[in-house]
């Protein structure tokens, strides 16, 4: 059960959650999001959890295909949530609320200047009107409206996270969250013997042995084609096949564009690569680069030992992952920091990683962020 | 004139005997209309500057006739101007060097491949031209030239059809075209920039031009002599000289920095590192990666004091400091007129030891004069030579000053001898500043060495307030024994015990001075003198060694950090325009604070072809709304066109309000550049990057002009025209992409009309060696 994920585009960014709380809102905040409000009835005492945990072949992990998050609060736990959400759109700023829009608002412009009309703007009877919901953006003369939870749209150079849902003449077909599959051609990936060459036949019919269905793999937005489909590579060590952890899925505006997507949090020994599509990935730490050779070229090592994660590290990829379940589930945006702090969090607190999707975190970890904001907009205004 | 040259079309390409040669070259000659005797009258005008000489045409005939009569044809002959090649193909009127068979031949493939230019584009004056001069086995290639036209030329020379060939130098450059024989028609060129001979590299490149692999066994290059005769030294120089040093042209551009900061595989700063411009710096890079393991592992002497807490570190900071202080102000002090009137000669003074780590008393013996302007001065050096006893601290004082310590020990008990030998000619004149010793001069006396050096004021650590009577002419005109053992022996009275100095003068009592910085700086000192004293290591007795061993460590460190730096990337050349690079893309939004590339950025990185910031600010200033999509191509072409002195375009209103608009933003950027320390002249930065010379062609090309017509306007070559609207067809279509990536669907229409409406005809004909003919 879900509430319509297209609903009011809140700058701030966790809107939905409102929305997924609103029953047991009293009267707070003016909601006029009814365009295209098409909730299946009021919501029960259950949080919107897009992060599913999906099995991943050959991980450790082998856990439910799907997992909603469930909560109960209790009346202390929802009047804490509540003043915590509160605070957090209170916190949120003014300016980014005041350019939002929904379909069909008209959007102010100076009809002096003339102005360019950009992605999800329109012309009506000589006004602007916005065609998507989300906030105006303005860049010298144009206009245009950067959609909040809209589907992922690739852009040239994003690193993501996908599946390969279907293996085809030179090339791999992967689901990655776009309105259409992406396409992982055999020539714009590193061979496994790392020799620059054309690709024959014979690695064409190997391809199987590169990935195969249902494999999870992480690599580079390459550009459109001329077709319009989208293209990938991977052609880089540290491309490729993941392995040994968790692919959560939340949605794709959840994960911002930043100068690092591949995380090694060295304390965890764990991998965490953040998926501009809003496919994350939790798995063990690999090494790549040329250490790698030389643990090919260590002999001995069976398998099995190879192949062993400990459990150490498994339990902590669990509480990452449930981490990042949780931001997702509040709709915070999800930076390595704050997936960090959140894990933390709830070793500091003594939480069970199970507990951690519970009630009580949820709420604590919705009222630390708020309190966060709160502290970086003292900080930032005291630094004015 | 230009009706004169119509009529001569069809005359030409009538005519299938080459030797009817007047009107056809005059058809070709469109560009500059003059018949062929204002045509050698312009040559002569050219030549001017190396001398009258005769005609083109004579000039010509007789080497072509030459080379003939010994089969050494086909020719490349080597002009470095477009204007030459054409001038000297149009002086051979008179010449027909190809047989019939070949002259059906050249007719066959010239029709055939002309074939596909539409009806007035095949009656363009450059393509009848070139087909008289080719039927007469005569051919131009440059880059003013129509591309197909150039590929017609280059298809029928590798054919062997044509013998004499005027090019420039852009045919011994792209096109595998050899020939048996190749003539340089000078041995200068004008690169854009000025009039050079020659390098090597280039006579190399074209001389090799000449033999054909399989053809012949020896390729002949010939060098034209006009009026004046190289020199040797200049052609050995050329045939043989060392070739041009590369050099990097690696030119850091906002694109490459955007496309870089999208993709998180590669930072900027690894492709500036690998850059051939930072070659020769990254090659010594694994040697100093070496260096500096191997320096890191070296253990670091630790200084065991002898008082517990080491404070040696402490110390020596102090001591380093204070050495500053004293420094400057003893500079100041000798600067001051005061102190000139203490610096007399019987003065007492403390004077800087060469072994740095002991001061040593003295007394001004002489005063600077015009003809030295050094203090002569005699200084105790504290040790006796003929004592046996040597303290070991002056010891090792000894042992650094190598020289001195030589002379110190080989020469002891010589002493008289050198006396004798240098001191013979005793002067016998009365102070008359006459130094008949030699500085330094060195001698011991009642137990204790001494010596008489010149030395800089500098050097006098300080001014004592004792003073004593000296000899002065004893001591330097007349050396006598006696007197230098007086003197040492006052100078050790004066000492009240070993190692202490006499009082010195105070520098602000008694040498009044008064400059605020320096008594301030002055009190410093005294502070830090104090506390220097205070410390620990002040008086003890490793004090000497250990400053020693944290001078070493001093100078490990100071390497150490050296050599990180210069393996790091704020050592890369191109680092600081890097840097002012960013920032201007951080100011104008393309990237935010975090170098994440934004929108703007993102449409940067689609524009190729034309200066990527101009573009994109056009295109988000909205400039090209207002405009029809003819007009938004005629502006666009000044991203792309090159040819800098071109004749003016008469623009319409509209077009010339386009021209300013985008004129002011190249300099606003330029300006915003400058102000980022990127080294970008705004005028320069507008004028390199816009180019208007055929905004006003391109518009009536993409009017439906026909091609004749816009040649008509302009004295910009066919070639470059074509050249430029090719370019122009591309930027269109990263314009159309930058509009789809801003979803503007006007613009994306807009661009994609204008692309149309410039593909067409001969322009976009398809090059011959794709189709095939």
């Amino acid at each position: 059960m879900r509430v319509s994920s297209e609903t009011r585009p809140n700058p701030s960014g966790f809107g939905h959650v409102l929305l997924g709380f609103l029953p047991f809102r009293t009267s707070a905040l003016p909601l006029h999001a009814t365009a295209c409000y098409s909730g299946e009835g009021p919501a029960p005492l259950r949080a919107q959890c897009a992060s599913s945990a999906y099995l991943c072949s050959r991980g450790p992990q082998r856990a439910g295909a799907m997992r909603d998050l469930q909560l109960s609060l209790n009346q202390t736990q929802r009047v804490r949530l509540e003043a915590a959400l509160h605070e957090l759109q209170s916190l949120a700023p003014a300016a980014a609320a005041a350019a939002a829009v929904t379909v069909a608002d008209t959007i102010p412009v100076n009809d002096e200047d003339n102005i360019l009309k950009g992605h999800g703007t329109s012309d009506q009877d000589g006004e602007v009107v916005a065609t998507l919901c989300g906030v105006v953006e303005r860049v010298n003369k144009l206009v245009y409206v950067r959609t909040l939870r809209a589907r992922y749209k690739p852009e040239v150079g994003d690193i993501i996270v996908g599946r390969v849902i279907e293996i085809a003449p030179k090339r791999w077909r992967l689901e990655i969250n776009f309105s259409q599959d992406a396409v992982l051609m055999l020539s714009s990936m590193s061979l496994p013997d790392g020799i620059q060459r054309r690709r024959t036949a014979v690695d064409e019919l190997n391809m199987r042995s590169i990935f195969e269905e249902n494999d999870v793999i992480c690599a580079e937005v390459r550009g459109f084609q001329h077709d319009g489909s989208l293209h990938l590579q991977a052609r880089s060590q540290k491309y490729g096949k993941l392995e040994r952890g968790q692919l959560l899925i939340v949605p794709a505006y959840l994960v911002k564009r930043r100068k690092q997507h591949f995380h090694h949090l060295e304390r965890y020994d764990v991998d965490l690569i953040l998926g501009c599509n809003g496919f994350i990935w939790v798995g063990e730490h690999v090494v790549v680069g040329e250490n790698t050779d030389k643990i090919e070229d260590k002999p001995a090592l069976s398998s099995e030992v190879e192949n062993f994660t400990p459990l150490e590290t498994r339990k902590h990829i669990c509480r990452l992952a449930n981490a990042v379940r949780v931001l997702s589930a509040l709709g915070f945006t999800l930076t390595v920091e704050l997936i960090i702090e959140t894990a933390e969090a709830s070793v500091s607190s003594n939480v069970e990683i199970n507990a951690m999707l519970g009630a009580e975190f949820f709420v604590h970890t919705a009222e630390a962020e708020a309190k966060r904001r709160a502290d970086l907009l003292r900080k930032k205004s005291g630094a004015r | 004139m230009k009706p004169g040259s119509k009529a001569g079309t069809p005359a030409a390409r009538a005519g299938t005997q080459g030797k009817i040669p007047d009107t056809s070259s005059r058809g070709r000659d469109q560009k500059n209309p003059k018949n062929h005797h204002a045509n050698s009258a312009a040559a002569v005008v050219q030549q001017s500057t190396s001398g009258p000489r005769r005609s083109e045409s004579s000039f010509w005939m007789p080497l072509i006739n030459n080379l003939l009569k010994k089969s050494l044809v086909p020719v490349v002959i080597f002009c470095f101007s477009k204007n030459r090649c054409d001038k000297s193909a149009d002086s051979m009127f008179g010449a027909d060097l190809t047989s019939n068979s070949e002259k059906s031949e050249i007719r066959l493939f010239c029709d055939k491949a002309f074939s596909r230019l539409k009806g007035s584009d095949r009656n363009l004056p450059q393509v009848v031209g070139i087909q008289s001069l080719l039927r007469r086995g005569i051919g131009v290639h440059h880059a003013g030239l129509l591309p197909i036209v150039k590929e017609v030329v280059e298809m029928l020379f590798c054919r062997g059809v044509i013998k004499v060939l005027f090019s420039t130098e852009t045919f011994a450059m792209g096109v595998n075209a050899p020939a048996r024989t190749v003539v340089f028609d000078s041995l200068r060129k004008f690169d854009g920039k000025e009039h050079r001979k020659l390098l090597p590299g280039e006579y190399i490149q074209m001389a090799g031009r000449a033999g054909r692999r399989g053809l012949d066994n020896i390729g002949t290059v010939i060098v034209m002599c006009r009026d004046e005769i190289p020199e040797e030294s200049d052609l050995k120089n050329l045939i043989v000289g060392k070739p041009t040093r590369l050099e990097s042209q690696f030119r850091l551009t906002y694109t490459m920095i955007l496309h870089l900061l999208r993709v998180e595989e590669l930072k900027v700063e690894d492709m500036l590192k690998r850059s051939f411009a930072e070659f020769h710096a990254q090659k010594n890079l694994p040697e100093k990666e070496k260096l500096l393991l191997q320096m890191l592992c070296q253990p670091t002497k630790t200084i065991d004091c002898i008082k517990g807490e080491p404070t040696i570190e402490e110390y020596y900071e102090m001591a380093l400091e204070a050495e500053a202080h004293r420094e400057s102000i003893t500079e100041a002090i000798m600067q001051l007129h005061s102190s000139q009137q203490f610096l007399t000669p019987g003065r007492l003074v403390v004077v800087k030891s060469k072994s740095d780590d002991d001061h040593l008393l003295g007394v001004i013996v002489k005063t600077p004069s015009a003809a030295l302007k050094q203090y002569i001065i005699l200084v105790l050096t504290g040790d006796c030579m003929s004592s046996a006893i040597v303290p070991s601290s002056s010891n090792q004082n000894e042992k650094e000053s190598g020289d001195f310590k030589q002379g110190y020990f080989v020469i002891p008990k010589g002493k008289r001898g050198m006396e004798d030998e240098y001191f013979s000619s005793v002067s016998t004149r009365k102070s008359s500043g006459v130094i008949n010793i030699k500085l330094p001069y060195k001698g011991d006396a009642s137990g204790m060495g001494f010596e008489v050096r010149a030395i800089e004021n500098k050097e006098i650590m300080s001014i004592c307030t004792s003073k004593i009577k000296i000899d002065q002419v004893r001591l330097l005109e007349d050396p006598s024994q006696t007197v230098y053992s007086k003197t040492v022996q006052m100078l050790i009275k004066e000492q009240p015990d070993g190692n202490k100095y006499p009082a010195a003068l105070d520098a602000i009592k008694d040498l009044k001075m008064k400059d605020m910085l320096l008594v301030e700086n002055y009190h410093a000192y005294q502070r830090l003198l104090k506390k220097m004293s205070e410390n620990k290591c002040h008086g003890c007795i490793k004090l000497k060694e250990h400053i020693a061993l944290m001078k070493e460590q001093k100078k490990y460190k100071d390497q150490l950090n050296e050599l990180k730096y210069q393996m790091s990337d704020e050592a890369l050349q191109q680092m600081p325009e890097f840097q002012g690079r960013i920032d201007v893309l951080k100011e104008i939004h393309y990237i935010d604070s975090d170098l994440v590339v934004q929108l703007k950025g993102r449409v940067a990185c689609e524009m190729n072809s034309g200066e990527e910031l101009i573009s994109t600010e056009c295109l988000l200033e909205n400039q090209l709304d207002d405009l029809e999509p003819e007009e938004a191509v005629a502006i666009m072409s000044a991203l792309v066109f090159q040819q800098r002195n071109t004749s003016e375009p008469s623009l319409t209103p509209k077009l010339a309000d386009a021209r300013k608009r985008i004129y002011d933003t190249a300099i606003r950027l330029g300006n915003l550049q400058r102000e980022f320390k990127v080294p970008v002249d705004p005028e320069e930065y507008a004028r390199d990057h816009l180019k208007f010379g055929l905004v006003e062609v391109v518009y009536e090309w993409a009017k439906g002009t026909p091609f004749a017509d816009i040649c008509e306007l302009t004295d910009v070559s066919e070639g470059l025209i074509v050249r430029t609207i090719v370019r122009l067809d591309e930027t269109c279509r990263e314009f159309r992409n930058a509009a789809s990536i801003m979803g503007n669907s006007a613009l994306y229409k807009k661009m994609e009309t204008a692309s149309n409406a410039i593909k067409r005809d001969i322009v976009f004909a398809a090059s011959l060696y794709i189709t095939g003919i």
